[in-house]
């Protein structure tokens, strides 16, 4: 066999060849092609991150923005604040929805006819700016003149917003917030100090909570849920106790230890009576106590006349038994703490802090703290002054909303159209379409958080002062303006003092003015990881202070680039400092126990004098479930999947009421009933919660449903009108029904 | 069972290391003779706090934390008192390496790698680390600082908040309340001690003796009754030595006082008292106060001016009073030669080229003592691997032989 290639073997060979090439060619022309498209791609998809400060509460938990090619797709916290440490809560995750919202605001807008259905026409900022001042000016020199309503908040936003307004010569008033803040004029009435009251959670052995929501959204919600889950793990040698008061099962009653069922206004009574059962077992360190006892002696008088177990019990529900064990429990631990819910009744916050001084809590690790010394200034509150302006006590000729807040709060006006129809002219700076757009004249739409500058006094939780800052994280997305801005804007339209008073011409020159305060405040440090903060506190305690920077740009730079600011030294012994000044304590001395008053009765100071109404037998308790209490945006569908955890009723009301009730009514799982007060019925879907009380339900309110946008109005309808006329009572009498 | 061997030398290895071996002999037996010293040139810090972010970014945060943080692996190096010089802490760095290296490796944390300058900042700061913190961070007791300043006859010369004071020769102290520092009021007794003592003499008053304790505790006294608020605290930058030792010449301490023999006559040789330095901010201010009397007549007998100190010169001569040993290194270059054939030799040459490691003698970068640890420091892991592959033991390094082995290195580099 000849060795030679065959003429078929050549024509195999050169077909072979001439595909290859052939195909070679073909595919060298499409990688090239496809390199071209790539570099195209080049510069897409370009990931970078940028700090901010999440505004959904007053937190001011630090955020970390994911921007692909500039757009924000991804919100985490910031691992540099010293609040949270890089956690971050289902709101601040949810605050990219308040960006992307579809019911935004696309610009300033003014309202074409008053009455019937909202509608509104795009207005250039000139016009809306200049037809806002127009009416300020002239509504200057009427009797009630201008009212102006504004979430609590502290920083150089809030500050500049103060004093246009007072030069205005407006009314100023305030919306609070489920901070410490609260709980501050009880504390000074007791100590005398000017503090804000600090609990170090995660060192102590024990808490005996009086519905704080410690594992929900506890005065500064992440801050809260950390030091829980420290205290929890054992950070103070061993692992915590939590035993929660509360008229309902809460995520924080689910994850205690011991939940006792006890209604909000009998809670007062509980504590005072295991404060009593402490005096009555001498278990009261009186000589530590002896110099600073004040009124002790009274108080004691008081409590073990009024307050004896067996008054306890029949008033609370609550054994003897367990009353005397809770009270030897609470002193039986190295580190017993007893907190509170920030907006609790006065009574229950006066019983909570003196129990703390009764077990010797105070100033001590693991116990209670106090933080600051300004004074801070007497602040009217938003929904009283809103109520008499809705009622006609008060006719202001403008009202001006900065936020939808006051409107939210269970004491707030129940018909927000009402306040519509009082004032001629309603201002709105909300972003959103929410309860203040909807009956605002003219709209001046502000950027939404993820736009804006930051710099801001959050809510007291740590002993550190932070001051989180931050330039925008993203590009103005609509036709909006910053605070800063706006007030800039209306103030030179005004003129006079009101201009006068106006020294900033945007929020980015308030939040330069605050970074160069702290540059020159000669201590702190831009926010640090955790083992600089604390390298920084222990400096500052041995009268050491390292700069963080060698010019005030260079330091303005790391604080926005690091997202705040942070002073971690802690003076712990303010409120024995305070004490030592002179200054004994005043323990508030309880009265006899208000019997009449017990929940599921009725509700009211004037209570007492009334039989209790038997067609209304279930005393309904209002609770704020902890992913619907945001004080910007309601309009976030993310947060609206969450309602109803653990039982699974998202995107609803619901009501929660105990077995026996339940039983009674036949309510089984997801049965819908229809609440009935003496004002108004609602409709909502009814969960069974094992250990409630039988005379108690509990409603949750989701601020922002039927108005805050397209999602909010899925919830359904306003559930404080059950509350009526009486909108400032925790509790009111219904009456449940099967549908 | 498997049995490490040592892998045997070359022959040209085999030479050099003899003729080494001689040479270090012979150095040793003159040196044992003679007992030459040599300083070594190292640069005091201008900012000792500049390691703690080093500290950090290396991850050495995560072994090793504060006296509050508990849990971690390391010991808490503030608890450490180190009072050796910075080439002794290199040693102890080094006799650790090859624990940290498993630590390191059981959390996953790759061994950091530390340029010269880093280096500087991190040893200064663990230096400092104690002076900050373990002694400064935990203040003195108010009330004892109270029995003090009656103990000490100070209320028949002061008065305190609401007390009548037109009957008192000296200030209200209530001005110091909020002052968060224990430098200002140590330079403010230090400033005005000269008339303190002559009020005392005329009065029949014993000029007080104090300890360190009592410093701190009257201090905390003193600062007591914060009422002024917050804002008002007024802090210290943490002294710089380097300036520390500029100004210790410019007041002319060193004209009395010595510095491991280098300086003037007539007052204590401070390097030779490193145990009373080490010490916190009050100790030092009580060891200056309680000397203040005979040193302002030593300043009278040698007809100078009394030296006074203001704006931040306290905080800056005590942290240089602090790092006065830290800097003062001495080393025998010829025990150094002992050891580097000892421990180095198997697997370093000095002019015989490249063995198992680098030639020393060629070998870029080792141009200083820092340099020379921060290479130590970074090739520890490698060097480790070397070793147990050669069924070498770890070489440990007692106090003084890592500046002696640094001299000799240095020595032979520069061709001596």
């Amino acid at each position: 066999m000849s060795d030679a290639p065959s003429r078929r073997d050549f024509l195999v060979y050169s077909g072979a060849a001439i595909a290859g090439v052939t195909l070679g060619e073909t595919g060298r022309r499409w990688l090239g092609r496809m390199d071209e498209r790539a570099a195209g791609w080049r510069d897409r998809g370009i990931e970078t991150f940028a700090v901010s400060v999440c505004r959904e509460c007053l937190a001011g938990c630090g955020i970390r923005v994911r921007l692909v090619d500039g757009v924000p797709v991804k919100i985490d916290g910031n691992p540099l604040c010293p609040i949270a440490r890089g956690r971050l809560c289902a709101k601040g995750q949810a605050a990219l929805e308040s960006y992307f919202d579809p019911d935004r605001l696309l610009g300033p807008a003014h309202r074409i006819a008053r009455g019937g259905p909202a509608r509104w026409e795009p207005l250039p900022w000139k016009d809306a700016v200049a037809l806002a001042a127009d009416k300020i000016t002239r509504a200057a020199g009427t009797p009630d003149g201008i009212v102006v309503v504004a979430a609590d908040e502290r920083g150089p936003e809030a500050e500049a917003w103060t004093r246009v307004w007072r030069a205005a010569g407006a009314r100023l008033a305030w919306t609070p917030q489920p901070t410490a803040v609260r709980l501050r004029p009880r504390l000074r009435h007791l100590t005398g100090a000017e503090a804000d009251p600090i609990f170090d959670i995660e060192h102590s052995s024990y808490v005996l909570s009086f519905g704080a929501p410690l594992a929900d959204d506890w005065l500064s919600g992440v801050w809260a849920q950390r030091s829980f889950g420290r205290f929890r793990r054992g950070v103070a040698s061993s692992r915590g106790r939590l035993v929660q008061i509360d008229g309902r099962r809460s995520a924080t009653a689910r994850k205690a230890d011991e939940w006792l069922a006890v209604a909000p206004d009998q809670q007062s009574a509980l504590a005072y009576g295991i404060a009593s059962v402490l005096f009555r077992e001498n278990r009261v360190d009186r000589e530590r106590l002896a110099s600073v006892a004040g009124n002790l002696g009274n108080f004691e008088h008081q409590l073990l006349t009024y307050y004896t177990p067996d008054n306890v019990a029949s008033e609370t529900g609550v054994p003897v038994v367990t009353i005397l064990r809770m009270a030897r429990e609470l002193v039986a631990t190295p580190r017993p703490l007893v907190i509170v819910e920030a907006g609790a009744s006065v009574a229950l916050v006066d019983a909570v802090l003196s129990l703390n001084v009764l077990i010797g809590a105070i100033d001590r690790r693991g116990g209670l703290f106090g933080r600051g010394d300004d004074p801070l200034p007497e602040r009217d509150d938003a929904a009283a002054v809103l109520r008499d302006v809705a009622e006609g006590r008060l006719r202001p000729s403008v009202l001006v909303f900065a936020d939808s807040s006051a409107l939210r709060a269970l004491g707030g006006p129940n018909r927000p159209e009402t306040l519509a129809e009082r004032v001629p002219f309603v201002i709105s700076f909300s972003p959103y379409v929410d309860e203040a757009a909807a009956i605002a004249d003219v709209i001046l739409p502000a950027d939404v958080p993820l736009e804006r500058w930051h710099a801001m006094v959050p809510a007291a939780a740590l002993g550190a002062e932070v001051i989180p800052v931050a330039a925008p994280a993203v590009k103005r997305r609509l036709d909006t303006r910053d605070t800063g801005s706006l007030l800039h804007a209306l103030a030179v339209a005004i003129g006079g003092p009101v201009e006068a008073a106006c020294s900033w011409t945007s929020s980015e020159d308030l939040v330069r003015a605050e970074v160069k305060r702290l540059a020159t405040a000669k201590r702190g440090t831009p926010f640090v990881t955790t083992y600089e903060t604390e390298w920084m506190q222990q400096l500052e305690s041995g009268g050491w202070w390292a700069q963080a920077a060698d010019s005030d740009a260079a330091f303005s730079d790391r604080v926005l680039a690091s997202g705040g600011w942070v002073d971690p030294y802690f003076d712990a012994g303010q409120l024995t400092e305070a004490l030592r000044g002179g200054r004994s304590l005043s323990f508030p001395l309880p009265e006899a126990l208000p019997s009449a008053q017990i929940a599921g009765r009725a509700t009211g100071a004037d209570a007492a004098a009334e039989p209790p109404d038997t067609r209304f037998p279930i005393a309904l308790v209002a609770f704020q479930p902890a992913v619907a209490a945001t004080s910007g945006n309601a309009n976030l569908p993310a947060l609206f999947e969450l309602l109803g955890q653990p039982d699974g009723v998202p995107w609803s009301l619901w009501v929660e009421i105990g077995s026996e009730l339940a039983e009674r009514l036949g309510v089984q799982a997801r049965t819908r009933v229809r609440l009935t007060s003496a004002h108004a019925s609602l409709d909502v879907m009814a969960v069974r919660v094992e250990g409630m009380p039988a005379g108690v339900a509990a409603l949750s309110i989701v601020p922002g449903a039927q108005t805050a946008g397209r999602w909010s109005r899925l919830i359904g309808k306003d559930p404080r009108r059950l509350w009526g006329n009486d909108p400032a009572a925790r509790a009111c009498a219904v009456q449940i029904a099967r549908i | 069972m498997t049995r490490t061997t040592r892998r045997p030398l070359s022959s040209a290895s085999r030479r050099v290391t003899i003729a080494l071996a001689l040479a270090a002999a012979c150095i040793a037996a003159l040196a044992a003779a003679s007992d030459v010293t040599v300083p070594l040139s190292i640069e005091l810090p201008d900012n000792p706090t500049a390691g703690a972010r080093v500290f950090v970014e290396k991850n050495c945060v995560r072994c090793h934390g504060l006296g509050a943080d508990e849990g971690r692996i390391g010991p808490d190096l503030g608890r450490i008192h180190f009072p050796g010089t910075v080439l002794d802490l290199a040693g102890v760095f080094w006799n650790h390496a090859p624990v940290m290296r498993e630590k390191m490796q059981d959390l996953k944390i790759v061994q950091p790698h530390l340029n010269p300058r880093e280096m500087a900042d991190l040893v200064a700061f663990l230096t400092a680390y104690r002076y900050y913190l373990a002694e400064v961070g935990h203040s003195g007791n108010p009330i004892a600082g109270r029995t003090v300043f009656e103990g000490k006859g100070c209320p028949q010369c002061h008065a305190m908040a609401g007390a009548i004071t037109f009957d008192k020769p000296g200030p209200r102290l209530d001005r110091y309340r909020g002052q968060y520092s224990a430098i200002l009021l140590a330079q403010v007794m230090w400033n005005h001690s000269p008339e303190m003592a002559s009020v005392m003499r005329g009065r029949g008053m014993a000029f007080p003796r104090l300890t360190g304790t009592q410093m701190a505790d009257l201090l905390a006294y003193l600062q007591a009754g914060n009422v002024s608020g917050r804002q008002e605290r007024v802090y210290f930058e943490p002294g710089s030595p380097r300036r520390g030792k500029e100004l210790f010449a410019a007041k002319r301490c060193s004209a009395c006082h010595s510095i491991a023999g280098a300086g003037g006559k007539g007052g204590p040789d401070l390097g030779t008292r490193p145990r009373e330095l080490v010490g916190s901010v009050s100790s030092i201010a009580a060891l200056m106060w309680n000397h203040s009397q005979a040193m302002t007549a030593e300043f009278a007998r040698r007809g100078v001016p009394r030296v006074t100190f203001s704006g931040g010169e306290m905080a800056d001569i005590i942290a240089y009073l602090y790092f006065v040993n830290y800097a003062n290194v001495r080393a025998r270059p010829e025990h150094g030669g002992v050891l580097f054939v000892d421990k180095c030799s198997p697997c370093h040459t000095l002019g015989g080229g490249k063995q198992v490691g680098p030639d020393l003698q060629t070998a870029a970068g080792l141009t200083d003592p820092v340099a020379i640890m921060s290479a130590m420091w970074n090739h520890s892991s490698a060097m480790e691997q070397e070793l147990r592959k050669h069924g070498f033991p770890w070489p440990r390094l007692e106090p003084g032989d890592a500046a002696d082995l640094t001299a000799f290195l240095l020595a032979r580099r520069a061709g001596k």
